[in-house]
């Protein structure tokens, strides 16, 4: 029965959606060919693996009584491109059987090989251009064939914010003495202004929405600052962030900024629309009543949501907090390296969707009613 | 008192003056599934299968945060329901995917973080990574499957007369309308955690290809990847077991 639903769902019902199936199936093709894409490839040698053999394997013990295992193979590669193209060698890979930094290889798998002085050849990676352009193929294509036209927006609107945020990150690395958090939160700002504008269009709607989801994050920001300095940032330390080139802090509230938007952006949409929803069905409906219906819907959602970008966070820094635990580091200080900066960003956005909540609430509650009076 | 501590107070007290006993269940539902993560990877460091734990675990932080976060029972039995099956079907996606990607560990990009660690503590990266992007995408799953129950449980007392066959119909509907915010709660929540990494990648001038194959990349870019398939795939599903749950009451009315 429901594949009866869905059936039903998908089959084409028109001129435009045909066109859709059919540009999905060539953007799959294009997937597929990225299989024989190495010429493309011109700083880079890739190579197929052949054969792979395990040559030696050896116990390993560390300190910490963690038993492991050193393991060498002879890779023979083809290969693919370039002056050497189809030319056969043999390359030796190790790696450790957990595979925590390096990894073994299999017959099929495709590398980038870098050539040395002489003829020695290294393995630089692992060439993965094709599993990303089929991942991102198949989320493309549930997307339109699910969600259709409110699906496309979606996508474009992914893209702008890609887009934005690259132009931003360019700004930031090019200008010198750049207020990093200002820059960020006004890219922030343009990126939800696009989003809510083509999930919404432009109407009263999207720019209720848009003044309490920038009202919010705003609030929030200021809130953290104003905790951070009295607290003096006791427990947080910010050089123990990842992939940091420049000075951390600011990229840090940057960061919680970025992430809180998002979730604020949502909650808010959600509010709004119910209560435009109300005032559509009862149009006499009171203010007060209009505000109570939107703490209802904020309520309900404020948990849930903060849960996701916590969940986002934590899971990031997974790997790291087993190792350490691994390396006989106490749970107290595990936490405090790996999870502390992520669970205060959390919280920082936590604070921006509760507040949410009213300041959407009332917005809408002023806005939709005051039109009816004027 | 830490900045972690007085933003938190922070936090919980908005949750209490906003949302009263349902700001008190969302906290508590926010330090257990903290709990629950960490008992994750304790019992994996302790040895415990990766896989079969945060199956157990990821059940328990479904049902937390949503049985916490509404009162409505119809609600949350079509939401949990769902979670429970599109995360089963995640993990059979995320596995093979993993498998072919890998993605596991560390990278050369980590090799600060990474001083004066052992690497070789006899676990299973790949496994680790998987039980990572799996925990990632539970949020979201709860969050995308309630607010498509809640919009199709307030149609319906609305209009009871409904016919169930056009339900799946109206529920897809619903989620055209969630769809654009809960995508991008996701684009923006992992940007928020992935920008000093892609500053990092602008700067050390990593082009478009050297990117998009590095270890570090595809890991970060499938984590986003899954979630937004969860969400979607999270939709058709909730439509139909809110259906199916329907006509199971309307029977045993009869």
């Amino acid at each position: 029965m429901i594949k009866q639903n869905v059936i039903n769902y998908l089959r084409p019902n028109s001129i435009r959606q045909l066109l859709m199936y059919i540009i999905i199936i060539l953007m799959g093709v294009g997937v597929f060919l990225t299989r024989y894409d190495a010429p493309l490839y011109q700083n880079h040698i890739v190579g197929v693996v052949e054969t792979a053999t395990q040559q030696s394997k050896q116990k390993t013990t560390d300190q910490f009584n963690n038993v492991d295992y050193s393991i060498t193979q002879v890779l023979r590669i083809k290969i693919l491109n370039g002056d050497r193209h189809g030319q056969k060698v043999k390359v030796k890979n190790n790696y450790f059987k957990s595979g925590g930094l390096n990894q073994a290889y299999r017959p099929g798998q495709q590398l980038f090989l870098n050539h040395e002085a002489g003829n020695d050849i290294s393995i630089i990676g692992q060439k993965r251009d094709t599993l990303v352009a089929l991942m991102a193929w198949i989320t493309v294509s549930l997307l339109l064939m699910l969600m259709r036209l409110p699906g496309l927006m979606t996508l474009i609107s992914v893209i702008i914010n890609v887009t934005l945020l690259y132009l931003a990150i360019k700004l930031d690395l090019n200008v010198t003495n750049i207020n990093v958090v200002f820059l960020f939160s006004s890219v922030g700002i343009l990126m939800a202004f696009v989003t809510l504008s083509l999930a919404l269009g432009w109407n009263k709607k999207m720019a209720i929405t848009l003044t309490a989801t920038l009202l919010s994050s705003v609030v929030a920001l200021i809130i953290a600052n104003i905790v951070m300095s009295l607290t003096h940032q006791r427990g947080l330390e910010f050089e123990l962030m990842d992939y940091i080139t420049q000075l951390p802090q600011p990229i840090f509230l940057a960061e919680a900024f970025l992430a809180a938007l998002g979730a604020i952006m949502d909650a808010s949409t959600d509010i709004i629309a119910t209560q435009f929803e109300i005032q559509e069905a009862h149009p006499e409906v009171s203010r007060r009543n209009l505000f109570n219906a939107g703490l209802g819907v904020g309520r309900s959602i404020m948990g849930a949501l903060t849960s996701v970008l916590f969940l986002i966070f934590i899971s990031e820094t997974f790997a790291m907090s087993l190792l350490y635990l691994r390396n006989g580091n106490t749970w107290g200080y595990t936490i405090e390296i790996n999870m502390v900066l992520g669970m205060v960003q959390t919280t920082i956005a936590g604070i921006g969707i509760v507040l949410a909540v009213p300041i959407a609430s009332g917005l809408a509650a002023f806005f939709i009613r005051n039109k009816e009076v004027a | 008192m830490s900045t972690m501590t007085a933003l938190f107070i922070i936090l919980a007290l908005l949750l209490i003056l906003i949302g009263g006993k349902m700001g008190l269940e969302a906290i508590v539902s926010l330090v257990f599934n903290f709990f629950w993560l960490f008992l994750t990877i304790t019992l994996i460091a302790w040895g415990f299968s990766p896989l079969i734990v945060v199956t157990i675990t990821g059940v328990i932080i479904l049902a937390m945060t949503i049985f916490l976060s509404d009162d409505n029972d119809q609600v949350t039995r079509v939401a949990f329901a769902t979670g429970v099956v599109i995360m089963l079907m995640l993990i059979a996606i995320i596995v093979p995917v993993e498998h072919f990607a890998t993605v596991q560990g560390f990278a050369n990009e980590d090799s600060d973080a990474l001083e004066g660690l052992s690497l070789n503590i006899g676990i299973n990266f790949l496994q680790i990574t998987i039980v990572a992007t799996i925990l990632s995408t539970l949020g979201a799953i709860a969050e995308a499957a309630m607010a498509v129950a809640a919009g199709m449980q307030e149609l319906i007392s609305d209009s009871p007369d409904i016919p169930t066959s056009k339900l799946f119909g109206h529920g897809m509907h619903i989620g055209q309308q969630i769809i654009s915010t809960a995508i991008n709660t996701l684009f923006f929540g992992f940007m928020g955690s992935f920008l000093g990494l892609s500053i990092w990648f602008i700067r050390l001038n990593y082009g478009f290809a050297d990117m998009i194959n590095a270890k570090i990349f595809v890991s970060e870019f499938l984590l986003l990847i899954f979630s937004m398939i969860a969400v979607i795939l999270a939709v058709p599903c909730t439509a139909w077991f809110m259906k199916l749950d329907l006509q199971r009451q309307s029977k045993s009315k009869v």
